[in-house]
């Protein structure tokens, strides 16, 4: 079943002689439940399709849509919303709120949509990640890795449709990266979502379920590599 | 925790209309109210003056003292005076409403705008209401046909989800439950198309060993004069096959039952490295036979909730695997580790490794890829493992350079399973 | 946390020092909005409780009113009191001096605010109460119960227009001293003092029938006065000068059409409220401004977990209304105590000044007032910033980096500032211009600071110059200008000079005389003013014809003209010159009504011939100009200046035939016995009838001027401390957000010194901009003040270069200190940890 799809995405900046073409014409298709790796050189346009995909910017032309709605004919209320919703990012940079404790930074999606917060859920949650003892903790007392999967969590509270990360161990020292990568996994299988990686890790890409690489704005390679 | 209901957007329009009709209505009150008391003014007035005027026809002489009296507050004396003298007309002021003209005449005009306004009042808070709860309804109505549209098997009608408010999320939850629908049929569908393909395989991988059985049976049968080591050999050879089909049967029964979730898993909270340990020892005979090492190692005894049985079995398919493919006296090293938020398991060989291409599909049934996976191997034990561990909310992969050796990592979640 | 709303709270926390800040601005603003309010409030009621004192507390009085008809008007249902007189008869003590013997009830004693300073009213017939003064001038000297002989006219004619006809009888009258009466600078009724006796009495005295009362009304509250009156005068039958009303109380409730000084007051604080709302204005906006900018990247991660816009403003909306709700009532408190205590304070200082009598008046409508405007106020103040926010794109999320990018650079060479401050200069210079429109918030404050200071500098130089004249004074005698009695002999000015205790005596020799003009010597400005005007400022002498008006001749002594000296601007002061050809000095301004202003009246050079005509002459005389003054410091205080003429005493007794004077300023020695000094001035000044002396120790300019200067000095004070205080934060969160700049200059190559050269030139530079502006804005509106009140008097513009400079200086300060901190921060950092630097 398919979950996301996008026709001739296309990202422009600026005009003339400092035209930048970030993205020409992509055109995917991701089913729900894969896991899908998303490769390319530095400035290849990889994080561009990404925050194009999570709705966070908007394209020069082409369209996304995710569950059957096509994302950027809705306003930028409703699109907060949809954000809010169906979709889950895990950023390089964790991006906490330094003013909320580890648990109100999970439960913030659900605390912005005044949605009943389901208590076992969130416990189940806060004990996957393995900061159970951190939860009423500021990110400034938290470790690079702890803030990570408090980001993961965040991501994850909404029981997202599509988890979007971009690279996701990029900060962090080879072990947390790992530790994040299979805490993600593990979080998916489980929950039956779709994830989205940006990476340049190989090793992250090997275990993908399809690979699609990107060079200077387009999509050069798309496959599946588990059936 | 109990949550309000005013961030939807329906109860906010509802309350605006409300307050905006209190206000207009409540102007319009004010308004009627001091016409009203304009108009009961100029009525006492107008009454006092016909007394002045009455009083002075009789008695011209008053003239100064009349007004005063009319406008200053006479003394407790002239009070007293006054009660005694009008009592004698049955004018006191226990005198009811409806006796005194003037306050009759008003009382009912008052009576009636006070009635005419709480029915207006009424009516403006009924339309109000109701248009509220129409619109709501409808959208009630809206959910209800897009739930008998999935009934029918039409999985496109999604409901508008992107606003804030408790139907938007009904729509957002109800879109997810009927994608889940739509998850569950195509996984039945591919239920099927597995099943299937499971009988075809059994039955494809069975007719081999069936073949050699019956070949031997019909030569054993033709042959009776055929002397004893020629009979033994084949007796041999036939129980081979039988084994073999034995084990075959019994694996692709074991997948069939795990994918389709008719096993009950006896989990325990227990070490992980007994069981780890268990296995070895089952398999001794065979790393025994090739000279291999086989280590385990640990920090400490990794306590974890599993079925000792089945895990067993997946830890075993796997470490056969490594077993088949490592030459003589090399070391296969089982390393379990524990972090916060999860168990982990590496099983390493230095075997012949897997080449590049082949790894990503190693865990599939019947996967042969560039190397034949020789030996008993038939195909489906990594493929077994994998469903085991992930039945256990765990992950498997595999990691292997070609000529040095294989890595299996299988990861844990220490949280809830 | 229950919903995102928290965030609200926590971000409030979080950013101490910014919420601190923009708290201190709210309060500040409401308790000066709210001091204005009930300030302005007071001042209005004691300003309509000393018109109800000085002219009485009713709305009109009718005269000629029937005994029966007082009932009428007691009984009247919109009268809320009725006093009446009846004037009896009139008393003079001795040659220009004059009393009226009125009886009159307890209602109108009440309504006139008479009071006692011993003794009771008279009830009793016969019985009188009279002013201190009168039985001063008595030979017996009597006391309370003693019995009083004097002679008295009765009135007679009770609609006499002259004093002549009023009475034709007079009587030896004995009279029972009841009570003294404190002394009343103006009387209502007539003019003169008073003595009270009772209605009765009075009936008794004038001995006739049908004696008519005068009545004064005074209507509830809400009713429409003019109406009233009119139909009041109907019931009664009475029309045109039997019906008096009591204009100045009228006008307090709006119902004439005379502007009072209530509407000044209004004005004065509508403005000043104005100025506080937007001062505060801009502190707010740049407070939530910074906060939001420093949080922009927070604000992306909000945005790209699914906040929506709406959200956010109601975010940065709600810390704008908590600020409000701890901030406003702690505003209002703060107003109410610097009211109380800043007036208690000069309530102590002097009883007697502007703010004596001053009941501080909170009133809930006052306060609401405040409330509202302070909490509008911060909300609009802070839904830019909050619709800022919204506007976040959640890719700033994703982005980490400072937002200074809005910011435009353009090459331009400056090699004055090169020279000056060097490399560091320009850097500094091109900094400030990076965002013009932060910039402009910043300075915004303290340039209104600077205004103020210079405009209120400029206004308060100017009150002083009014009231006090160019020499010191501690007393005046001067004879009324319209009177034909003469003024005092050289006598009187030898006894005044020599009074024990008085150091110096200046002495006035005026005279209103006909001035003449040819048409040449006209200005066309007098000229337009005749034409418009239609009036009658012609006549022919001689044959030939003149314009013609009133101007007053002054004769000084060579001392006297030597205090004119600074005022002269063509030709020059030469006494002897003057004696010999009937020399003067011409000052060429008048105001000749109420509906024009001050009119050039001549454009005459020096040698010019003018003609006048004296009292009691007819022929004109003429006197030679010899110099144009600007200015004359011992002209008499009219309201509406008069054309001057100023020569020496030789000539003026020469031209008008008379040795007398019209003025004495008198200036004390420090030991003076003040008491006993004005006693016998006083003295000397009765002789004159219907003068005055003026006492201007009493009236305590000093005092007056310190007040005024707190309350005005106070404010420009508050507004910069505001100012400082944005300018503060602005510079230091700028400068903090800059971190990773500076790290880059150092590790380029910057060093220490050069780095704390540039930022406190950024200071300065504030300073100074904020400066320039200010003072352009002050001065502007200095001179704006200059030009209105020169339409009334005559005033001198001096550039305010003190004002400025101060002002200046004090900028400059504030802008230096503002780089003070953050300095410390930047010197001390490390430029590794620097150039990494994450916000």
């Amino acid at each position: 079943m398919e979950v996301l799809k996008t026709i001739n995405l296309t990202k422009t900046y600026g005009t003339g002689n400092a035209r930048v073409e970030a993205l020409k014409d992509a055109n995917i298709s991701i089913k729900q439940g894969e896991f899908v790796a998303v490769v390319g050189p530095s400035g290849s346009g990889k994080s561009t399709m990404l925050h194009l995909l999570g709705g966070l910017d908007r394209p020069t032309s082409g369209s996304v849509i995710i569950d059957g709605k096509d994302i950027y004919s809705l306003s930028e209320k409703e699109r907060s919303i949809f954000r809010r919703r169906k979709v889950g990012f895990v950023f390089q940079f964790y991006n906490l709120i330094p003013v909320l404790s580890a648990e109100e930074n999970i439960t913030l999606p659900l605390l912005l949509d005044n949605k009943e917060i389901d208590k076992a859920y969130i416990e189940d949650l806060i004990g996957l990640l393995g900061l159970k003892g951190r939860k009423e903790h500021l990110p400034n007392e938290l470790s690079g890795g702890q803030q990570q999967r408090v980001s993961i969590g965040r991501a994850l509270a909404y029981k997202p449709s599509i988890v979007f990360a971009d690279e996701p161990t990029g900060n962090l020292d080879s072990k947390n990266g790992r530790e994040v990568m299979e805490l993600m996994r593990l979080s998916v299988q489980k929950y039956h979502q779709t994830l989205v990686v940006i990476t340049h890790d190989l090793d992250i890409a090997s275990q993908a379920d399809r690979i699609i690489r990107i060079e200077d704005g387009m999509i050069v390679r798309d496959e599946a590599v588990r059936a | 925790m109990k949550e309000g209901i005013s961030s939807n957007p329906e109860v906010r329009r509802t309350v605006l209309k409300l307050s905006l009709a209190m206000v207009v209505l409540t102007a319009i009150m004010l308004l009627c109210t001091y016409f009203f008391w304009a108009s009961l003014n100029k009525s006492m007035i107008e009454r006092d003056l016909s007394i002045i005027g009455n009083l002075l026809d009789k008695h011209p002489e008053l003239q100064g003292d009349i007004l005063p009296a009319f406008t200053q507050e006479g003394s407790l004396n002239q009070h007293k005076k006054g009660i005694e003298a009008a009592r004698k007309f049955g004018y006191d002021d226990r005198l009811p409403v409806n006796l005194n003209p003037l306050a009759d005449q008003y009382s009912r005009k008052s009576y009636r705008s006070v009635l005419f306004f709480c029915l207006l009042c009424f009516g403006c808070i009924l339309g109000i209401v109701y248009l509220s709860f129409k619109g709501l309804f409808h959208r009630v109505r809206e959910t209800a046909s897009a739930a008998e549209r999935i009934v029918e098997g039409d999985f496109n009608s999604i409901l508008k989800q992107e606003n804030e408010g408790d139907f938007a999320k009904l729509g957002h939850q109800f879109n997810e439950m009927a994608k889940r629908l739509q998850l569950t049929l195509e996984e039945v569908q591919s239920e099927k198309v597995f099943l299937k393909n499971t009988i075809f395989d059994i039955s494809h991988q069975l007719k081999t060993p069936l073949a050699s059985i019956k070949i031997f049976n019909e030569l054993l049968a033709e042959e009776i004069s055929e002397g004893i080591e020629v009979k033994r050999e084949f007796v041999e050879k036939t129980a081979a096959q039988v084994e073999r089909m034995e084990w075959l049967i019994k694996h692709l029964l074991l997948i069939a039952k795990l994918e389709a979730g008719t096993v009950e898993f006896q989990m325990a909270r227990q070490s992980l490295s007994l069981t780890v340990k268990e296995v070895i020892e089952s398999l001794r005979l065979r790393w025994e036979q090739k000279t291999l090492e086989v280590a385990l190692i640990e920090n400490s005894d990794i306590i974890m909730s599993h079925d000792r049985e089945w895990i067993g079995e997946a830890i075993s398919n796997i470490l056969k695997n490594c077993i088949e493919h490592t030459g003589m006296g090399r070391k296969i090293e089982i390393e379990l580790a524990e972090t916060s938020v999860m168990t982990r398991m590496i099983i390493r060989d230095q075997g012949e490794g897997i080449h590049k291409e082949d790894l990503p599909h190693i865990f599939k049934r019947f996967y042969k890829g560039r190397n034949k996976l020789h030996g008993n191997g038939t195909g489906i034990g990594l493929a077994l493992a994998k469903s085991i561990i992930e039945s256990h909310a765990g992950i498997i992969r595999a990691e292997s350079v070609l000529g040095e050796g294989t890595t299996f990592i299988i990861t844990f979640p220490k949280g809830v399973i | 946390m229950k919903s995102y709303k928290e965030l609200t709270r926590r971000y409030l926390l979080n950013q101490k020092k910014r919420s601190v800040l923009a708290l201190i601005g709210i309060v500040l603003s409401v308790a000066l909005i709210c001091s204005a309010g009930i300030m302005g409030e007071s001042l209005q009621n004691m300003e309509k409780e000393n018109i109800k004192q000085s002219y009485g507390n009713y709305h009109v009085w009718y005269s000629g009113v029937e005994e029966s008809q007082l009932k009428l008007l007691q009984g009247n249902i919109k009268v809320d009191a009725m006093g009446s007189f009846i004037p009896a008869a009139i008393y003079r003590p001795a040659v220009g001096q004059s009393a009226l013997i009125m009886g009159c009830d307890k209602v109108l004693a009440e309504m006139s605010y008479l009071k006692l300073s011993s003794g009771e009213f008279p009830q009793e017939d016969d019985e009188i109460a009279m002013e201190q003064w009168l039985l001063d001038n008595m030979k017996s000297k009597p006391a309370i119960g003693d019995k009083i002989s004097i002679e008295i006219k009765v009135v007679t004619n009770q609609m006499a227009e002259t004093e002549e006809e009023l009475s034709n009888r007079k009587i030896t009258k004995e009279f029972v001293l009841s009570g003294i009466l404190k002394n009343k600078s103006s009387s209502q009724f007539g003019g003169g003092s008073m003595a009270i006796v009772t209605l009765q009495t009075a009936k008794k005295i004038m001995d006739y029938p049908n004696i008519k009362y005068m009545s004064a009304l005074r209507f509830k509250d809400k009713v429409p006065a003019q109406k009233t009156i009119k139909e009041i005068a109907e019931i009664l039958g009475k029309k045109g000068k039997d019906i008096n009303e009591n204009s100045a109380v009228l006008a307090l409730s709006g119902q004439s059409n005379r502007s009072s000084v209530n509407n000044a007051i209004l004005i004065v604080e509508l403005i000043m409220v104005l100025v506080i709302l937007v001062t505060t204005v801009a502190v707010i906006y740049n407070v939530f401004h910074i906060s939001v900018i420093e949080r922009i990247h927070q604000f992306g991660i909000l945005r790209s977990v699914g906040t929506t816009p709406e959200q956010i403003r109601r975010i940065v909306l709600g810390e704008a209304l908590i600020l409000s709700f701890v901030g406003l009532p702690l505003g209002i408190l703060c107003g109410i105590v610097a009211v109380e205590g800043v007036i208690g304070t000069f309530a102590l200082m002097s009883a007697n000044t502007l703010f004596g009598g001053l009941h501080i008046i909170i009133s809930a409508k006052v306060l609401i007032l405040s409330v509202i405007l302070g909490l509008v106020t911060v909300l609009a103040s802070a839904y830019g910033p909050a619709v800022m926010a919204g506007r976040v794109s959640p890719l700033e999320a994703i982005l980490n980096s400072a937002k200074l990018n809005k910011d435009k650079i353009k090459k331009r060479k400056h090699p004055i500032l090169q020279k000056i401050f060097g490399i560091e200069g320009i850097m500094a210079y091109e900094n400030l211009k990076r965002n013009k429109k932060r910039f402009f918030i910043t300075v915004f404050s303290m340039c209104i600071g600077i205004a103020l200071f210079i405009f209120f500098s400029s206004f308060m130089k100017s009150m002083t110059t009014v009231s006090s004249g160019n020499f010191s004074k501690n007393y005046a005698i001067d004879k009324p200008m319209t009177a034909d009695t003469a003024g005092y002999s050289p006598k009187d000015y030898e006894e005044v000079a020599g009074i024990k205790g008085v150091k110096t005596v200046y002495r006035t020799r005026m005279q209103n005389v006909k001035t003449l003009l040819t048409n040449e010597q006209a200005a066309d400005s007098f000229k337009n003013f005749v034409k418009g005007k239609g009036q009658k400022l012609h006549s022919k002498y001689e044959g030939k014809d003149y314009f013609s008006f009133e101007g007053e001749l002054y004769g000084l002594r060579e001392s006297e003209l030597q205090l004119c000296k600074d005022a002269v601007s063509r030709g020059s002061i030469q006494p002897e010159k003057m004696d010999l050809e009937n020399g003067v000095l011409v000052y060429q301004k008048a105001k000749f009504d109420n509906d024009h202003d001050r009119v050039r009246v001549s454009d005459l050079k020096v040698g010019d011939e003018i003609s006048i005509i004296t009292k009691g002459q007819n022929k004109p005389q003429k006197m030679k100009v010899v110099g144009i003054l600007d200015n004359m410091p011992l002209s008499t205080n009219t309201v509406w200046e008069k054309f001057k003429i100023v020569t020496t005493e030789k000539v003026w007794k020469k031209v008008t035939g008379e040795d007398q004077f019209s003025r004495f300023d008198i200036e004390l020695e420090e030991t003076a016995d003040r008491e006993a000094v004005k006693r016998q001035l006083e003295s000397i000044q009765k002789r004159v009838p219907d003068s005055r002396l003026l006492d201007f120790t009493e009236v305590s300019d000093q005092m007056w001027e310190i007040q005024i200067s707190v309350i005005l000095y106070g404010l420009v004070f508050v507004i910069s401390v505001i100012g400082a205080l944005n300018i503060i934060n602005t510079i230091s969160t700028n400068l903090i957000l800059r971190t990773r700049e500076f790290g880059t200059l150092r590790a380029v190559g910057m060093t220490p010194g050069q780095m704390n050269k540039m930022i406190r030139l950024e200071g300065i530079f504030y300073g100074i901009i904020a400066t320039v502006y200010g003072g352009i804005a002050g001065i502007g509106l200095a001179r704006l003040l200059y030009s209105y009140l020169n339409k009334l008097k005559e005033f001198t513009w001096s550039f305010p270069w003190e004002s400025l400079i101060i002002g200046g200086l004090g900028a400059m300060l504030i802008g230096l200190l503002a780089t003070a901190i953050p300095l410390r921060r930047i010197s001390r950092m490390d430029v590794v940890e620097a150039v990494r630097a994450e916000e």
